[in-house]
């Protein structure tokens, strides 16, 4: 009798387990509460929610998962943790290179999605003259703010207008409504210049397929862009195609054509120069994983056990070397993980030491353009010269600006930098044959460059490291009042 | 009170008692065959929110009419293969209910199993392996990594327009 009610409390015991292990936190209050409007398809949200807290009951899995990022970890070369470019490991000549620009006073390395309005308000490259478009991939605002204010948008004051007004919308860092409709939380496209830009390169943006929007919800921002001159709009140089090459030609080409010649002036070469922005997008589309029709979210967004039992699509957005196991193993299934993870890191290594190598060549080439102005040179070689060192500076600063090290192009991004360094030696050699014929003495020269690129890695604040750049040797060339833009 | 009933029931026709321990048993054993039949197919293993996935790619493989078992399961002998499956058992009982917190994102085959299941493969494609010689790695999954699990990452559907709702539907998860 008693063995008997032992067995019967044992079956209970393994039902009650079996029932409480089924029903977890993943069908919870929230949940239920929502599924009366789920069975008409919809979230029941307002189709203007832009706060991503909205989202946080209906969708608890996801948003945990999302303010993980949150999360600051390194990977060797990239990471998501607060640091300057500057910093000796990263890229010591920045101050150098983009001297005379926002660039050169503060650039960091990119955090997580929800830093993203923390981040912007605090960087020093915000002014008072800045405008809309640098809130375009900030806030979840944005796409009411252009529904709004129309073309107004893009070139009102930032700190006058824009930034208040998001401040009163109740904007939320770049989050939920920015890649889905709140209401049937389908994947959705919310800043206009992606399309457009497919679109002048021909691509049907009509009837996009399910692998195409698990790219173009990140593609909408992760991309290479400018300020267009009349109204400051934020436009992608896509109409000839995603390489640097085609970008460069739409810059010599169709932008100047619109009126937009340079992003600024050189401080030490007094080039035009153009800044690239995270190409992502373009990079990876021309690249192994791309070609092969891999989207963004495949790696950057694959499936965690959320609730020990449920899986769900990541919502936290950072390396894929930190997930190799679901975000690689999910194709690569055969491979050993550590040999892929040391396949990356060979990539990797060979892409940034390459890019360190063109960024000194690169520097090395503004220097003696500057050594032209003040040495007399004609107009005519120095312009020729300007053309090779920006062109120079734009094939390094594609890759650099890029947060791959490399690995969404392998090969594209070896391409491009191998461009690069032969444009600042053309700019080098043309500069030695003037100088030479000026008697400058190259020797001395090559010393003071070295002097100068000592001088600015030595100085430990980083707002003043570009002001070693400069001496009474190198001058600055810069227009005194300089050009307002745009 | 226990030997009460079997007095009792001892006094009961014999013919009687014969027949209906008959019937009895052929109840018994035609149901514990079915349980046990049931216990081993796919609709009792998707149960579980963790096989939901292995269970959409299995049923669109070219393996779906058998059963999850056919392949996880040793079967040289009955009582090694309620052995296996009732330590397999115990341990999937566990992860679901005490120790969610400790399932892995990805979950492999243990050594154990991925020896059965490749004597499985074989037993069933013998000629195959009999005619075409098979030697080039140890495991069957080592080259055919994708049967029959592997269709669930990207079907055609994700080179279709996104069906509207369908990320709400099962709040983009499993």
């Amino acid at each position: 009798m008693n063995r008997f009610r032992y067995g019967a409390y044992l079956l209970l015991l393994v039902f009650v387990l079996i029932i409480t292990g089924c029903s977890s936190s993943s069908d919870s209050a929230g949940e239920k509460s929502a599924s009366a409007k789920e069975a008409k398809g919809t979230t029941g949200l307002s189709k203007d929610e832009i706060s991503n807290e909205a989202f946080k009951e209906l969708f608890p899995l996801q948003y945990n998962s999302y303010m993980k990022n949150e999360k600051m970890e390194d990977t060797k070369y990239n990471g998501s943790v607060k640091r300057s470019k500057y910093d000796p490991d990263k890229e010591p000549l920045l101050p150098v290179l983009f001297n005379g620009y926002g660039f050169a006073t503060e650039y960091n390395e990119d955090r997580g999605h929800v830093y993203a309005l923390e981040d912007v308000r605090d960087i020093k490259r915000i002014t008072d003259k800045s405008v809309g478009s640098c809130y375009t991939c900030k806030s979840t605002a944005v796409p009411q703010m252009i529904e709004e204010m129309g073309d107004e948008y893009w070139g009102a004051n930032f700190n006058q207008e824009i930034w208040p007004k998001g401040e009163a919308m109740g904007h939320s860092p770049i989050g939920c409504s920015d890649c889905h409709d709140p209401e049937t939380m389908d994947l959705r496209v919310t800043r206009p210049s992606f399309y457009k830009a497919l679109e002048a390169q021909g691509i049907d943006t009509s009837n996009p397929t399910k692998n195409d929007m698990r790219s173009y919800v990140c593609g909408q921002c992760h991309v290479e862009y400018h300020f267009a001159a009349d109204n400051s709009e934020v436009t992608f140089p896509w109409d000839n195609g995603f390489k640097p090459e085609d970008m460069y030609e739409y810059y010599n080409t169709i932008a100047k054509e619109n009126g937009f010649e340079k992003d600024w002036v050189h401080n030490i070469s007094g080039a035009p120069m153009l800044k690239a922005q995270h190409p992502e997008y373009e990079t990876h589309a021309s690249g192994t994983h791309g070609k092969a029709n891999v989207s963004c979210a495949d790696c950057h967004m694959p499936y965690e056990r959320v609730d020990g039992k449920r899986k769900i699509t990541s919502h936290y957005w950072t390396s894929p070397l930190k997930t190799m196991d679901t975000s690689c193993g999910q194709c690569h299934g055969d491979r050993d993980l550590d040999k892929l993870k040391d396949r990356v890191i060979e990539i990797q290594d060979a892409n940034v030491s390459a890019l360190h190598e063109a960024q000194d060549i690169s520097t090395t080439a503004h220097y003696y353009i500057n050594k032209m102005i003040t040495s007399g040179v004609s107009q005519d070689k120095i312009k020729q010269a300007q053309e090779f060192v920006r062109k120079g500076q734009w094939f390094w600063d594609i890759i650099a600006a890029e947060n791959s090290s490399g690995f969404h192009n392998p090969q594209g991004s070896m391409d491009s930098l191998r461009e690069s360094v032969v444009q600042s030696n053309n700019a080098i050699r043309l500069a030695t044959e003037e100088l030479v014929k000026k008697g400058v003495s190259i020797e001395e020269l090559n010393s003071e460059i070295e002097k100068a690129k000592s001088a600015v890695k030595a100085e430990t604040v980083n707002e003043k490291k570009k002001d070693h750049a400069l001496n009474s040797y190198f001058p600055a060339q810069q227009p005194v009042v300089p050009a307002v833009k745009k | 009170m226990l030997k009460r009933g079997i007095k009792k029931l001892l006094a009961i026709d014999k013919r009687v008692l014969i027949l209906g321990a008959l019937i009895a048993g052929v109840l018994f054993s035609f149901g514990t065959v079915k349980t046990m039949a049931y216990l081993d197919s796919p609709g009792f293993c998707q149960n579980c929110h963790t096989m939901k996935s292995v269970y959409t790619s299995f049923v669109d493989s070219t393996h779906a009419e058998l059963q999850c078992n056919d392949c996880h399961l040793p079967h040289e002998s009955e009582v090694g293969k309620l052995f296996f499956k009732g330590r397999a058992g115990m341990t999937h009982i566990f992860y679901n209910t005490l120790g969610t917190e400790d399932i892995p994102d990805r979950i492999y085959a243990t050594t154990r199993t991925l020896r059965v299941i490749n004597k499985n493969c074989a037993e069933c494609h013998k000629s195959t392996v009999d005619n075409v010689s098979h030697d080039a790695k140890e495991n069957c999954m080592s080259c055919h990594q994708t049967v029959p699990h592997g269709s669930d990452f990207k079907d055609d559907s994700y080179h279709q327009p996104p069906k509207s709702g369908e990320l709400l539907k099962n709040k983009g998860g499993f």
